[in-house]
């Protein structure tokens, strides 16, 4: 007799559809689709927060995320077809710029230009030698930090050394590191 | 009628089968939708994708054929071409013929010959047979399994529709359909003088049409489609449209001769006759479709047994009841 | 009044190695509660039946010509939806620096012309639904 007690479940559910209606209402169907909250979707670069200090490229699982320096610019590109949506560059931004929204919506056809999330940043010159090697808000962010941690009595000097090192290409600081003696040993 | 209006109602009823087994197959896969509670094709579609989408699905079966129809035929290889092309159409031609055969409301052009019964059972079987010989054609295990086992089920369920109609026929004394009719309009329909029968030819129609829990032959997941794995583009529209065919046929023919053609009415409120025999042929088509959403597939030898066990031994009771009733000159 | 390939695609399920994800999310896409069927839209188990490839997976290198003969037993006209970030590229299954691991080819579009990729880890059953709909449209013009 089981299987008079299924036709009588069918019987029942002929009347009580649970299908969710995508893609109907405007399109995309967002009102009527189930988003929990917290979905991981499309991961979205903030341009004013980014520094472009590429941890994320450092941390990402899959390697979707890269970057190029070129032409004074440092462009970090994200490519969403190699994306996990794990939320590792969310999780070790220091800057809190990386969000993963909560769009999913994101096929793409062969040679559509919707497949890339870009963000640029400036990159600062050496004061020494002029080639660009790191962004002026990284930098400017480093300042900031440092100065904000250290103990208040070191402040003064330890500003006074930024101004001198800071600017400058890695190269240029390991050739001028006996004459500019910005050392920290200095104070020991 | 002479051959002007022979042609007339030829064309009717051909429209009216193309018709009726759009829709019949369309309510079927409307039901089991439903009954999963989901929806289905959809009778209405959205306002908004109405210009992508078509507005209603309910002529969804005739445009899978059309979609089919359009695509490119591939022959395999090891095929044998010929017999590989030609099942397909074979099948087609006796569907179309046994649709010529079948009265509609009590209107037919070849339903009055004096052994339309004889002939339309006869070509229901080449349908059958044509669709294991495309199997077998085909050079594949998929067909070569498909087609052993459509063969298997097929004995199961033929049995069962001959005796039952064979019951039929021997109450009403004729082996034309549109003596059956007669019979039923002026004593009783038949499935109140021999039920048994009835229940016979209900299973067997739920074994040809490859309902659950006889979907054995085109059983998807264990052996991918079955005798038609092969078959791609006309060929396979072809056997789509078959189908359709057989999706009115079966239904029709138990109307018929069970249950009185839907011919309830005379005189004047004859035309309320359509409505009945539309009524009866969805109704049965909700039972076969409750039975086909609820169960689950059987094996091949389950399938067969299930015959053996219940239905041969009621088909030939219904037989012997229907001997019976006619030696001891009740009807 | 569309064409009758955009009234009835067909879908076929071609899963080339993987974790499965995308594929337990590609058949809630056909379950009742994201019902695909109310457009008419079927899962055929023969690959000679159906107009639309949805492929799962990296290709690990001994699939990848399994790959390559179900996508020519498909008839024309078809179109490829690559499902999930794993078809795209390789997904989980690429080195750090984005070169795919030493056993899969990385992405079907390595093996077969790729019309509609679909990213997401595994991507919502909605973002498939998305996905197809846009490969229909694209079938509807071959």
């Amino acid at each position: 007799m089981g299987k008079l007690s299924s036709i009588r479940e069918a019987f029942r559910n002929l009347f009580k559809p649970v299908t969710i209606e995508y893609p109907a209402g405007e399109w995309p169907g967002r009102k009527y689709s189930q988003i929990p909250p917290g979905l991981r979707g499309r991961p979205e670069f903030d341009e004013e927060k980014c520094v472009g200090c590429t941890a994320c490229v450092a941390q990402c699982s899959s390697g979707a995320l890269s970057y190029v320096d070129e032409d004074g610019v440092r462009r970090v590109s994200l490519f969403l077809g190699q994306c996990l949506f794990c939320g590792r560059c969310e999780e070790i931004c220091p800057e809190e710029a990386v969000k993963l929204t909560e769009e999913f919506e994101l096929a793409y056809s062969q040679g559509s230009e919707g497949a890339y999330v870009e963000n640029e940043v400036e990159l600062a010159q050496c004061r020494v030698c002029g080639t660009p090697f790191a962004p002026v808000k990284h930098l400017d962010r480093i300042r900031e930090r440092v100065l904000e941690n250290i103990d208040p009595s070191e402040r003064e000097s330890i500003s006074k050394d930024m101004d001198i090192y800071l600017h400058a290409c890695p190269n240029c600081r390991r050739l001028h590191s006996y004459e500019w003696n910005t050392h920290v040993r200095k104070r020991y | 009628m002479n051959l002007a209006t022979q042609l007339a109602v030829a064309v009717g009823v051909f429209l009216v089968a193309v018709a009726l087994g759009n829709t019949l197959d369309y309510w079927n896969r409307k039901l089991y939708a439903r009954m999963q509670s989901r929806l289905g094709p959809l009778f209405v579609m959205y306002r908004e994708l109405r210009s992508l989408l078509g507005s209603s699905r309910l002529l969804q079966p005739l445009y899978d054929v059309a979609k089919l129809w359009g695509k490119q035929t591939i022959v395999p290889e090891s095929a044998r071409k010929g017999l590989f092309k030609a099942s397909p159409i074979l099948a087609l031609l006796a569907a179309s013929a046994a649709v010529l055969l079948t009265p509609v409301c009590g209107l037919s052009v070849l339903g009055c010959l004096d052994f339309s019964l004889i002939a339309l059972i006869y070509l229901l079987t080449v349908v059958s047979f044509s669709w294991i010989l495309g199997a077998a054609a085909s050079s594949s295990p998929w067909g070569a399994i498909g087609g052993r086992r459509e063969a298997e089920l097929f004995l199961g369920y033929e049995v069962p529709l001959v005796v039952s109609l064979f019951s039929a026929a021997i109450l009403a004394r004729s082996e034309s359909l549109c003596g059956l009719l007669n019979f039923q309009r002026r004593f009783l329909p038949i499935i109140l003088l021999n039920p048994f029968a009835a229940f016979a030819m209900f299973f067997a129609i739920l074994g040809k049409l490859h309902l659950k829990p006889f979907d054995i032959p085109d059983a998807e997941v264990e052996i991918v489609a079955g005798p038609f794995t092969e078959y791609s583009g006309k060929l396979l529209a072809v056997i789509y449209f078959t189908r359709m065919f057989l999706f009115y046929l079966l239904p029709a023919v138990f109307v018929d001769a069970f249950l009185s053609g839907g011919l309830f009415f005379t005189g004047i409120l004859y035309p309320l006759n359509i409505l009945v025999y539309l009524g009866l042929c969805f109704l049965l088509m909700f039972l076969l479709s409750a039975i086909h959403t609820a169960m689950p597939r059987y094996r091949i030898d389950q399938g067969f047994k299930f015959y053996l066990k219940y239905v041969w031994p009621v088909a030939f009771v219904g037989l012997a009841l229907s001997i019976a009733l006619v030696y001891m000159g009740v009807v | 009044m569309p064409k009758a390939r955009v009234l009835s695609p067909w879908i076929f399920h071609l899963h080339a190695g993987g974790c499965n994800n995308c594929d337990i999310e590609l058949l809630a896409a056909l379950s009742p509660r994201f019902d695909v069927e109310r457009f008419g839209i079927r899962l055929v188990g023969s690959p000679r039946h159906a107009d639309i490839i949805v492929a799962t997976g990296p290709v690990p290198k001994q699939v990848a010509p399994f790959v390559r003969r179900v996508y020519e037993q498909v008839p024309e006209p078809k179109v490829v939806v690559a499902v999930g970030s794993c078809a795209i590229s390789g997904g989980v299954y690429n080195r750090s620096d984005g070169r795919p691991s030493y056993a899969v080819l990385g992405g079907v579009d390595k093996v077969i012309p790729v019309d509609v990729y679909v990213p997401g880890c595994p991507p919502k059953p909605e973002a498939i639904i998305h996905g197809i709909v846009e490969a229909i449209k694209i079938l509807a013009e071959k």
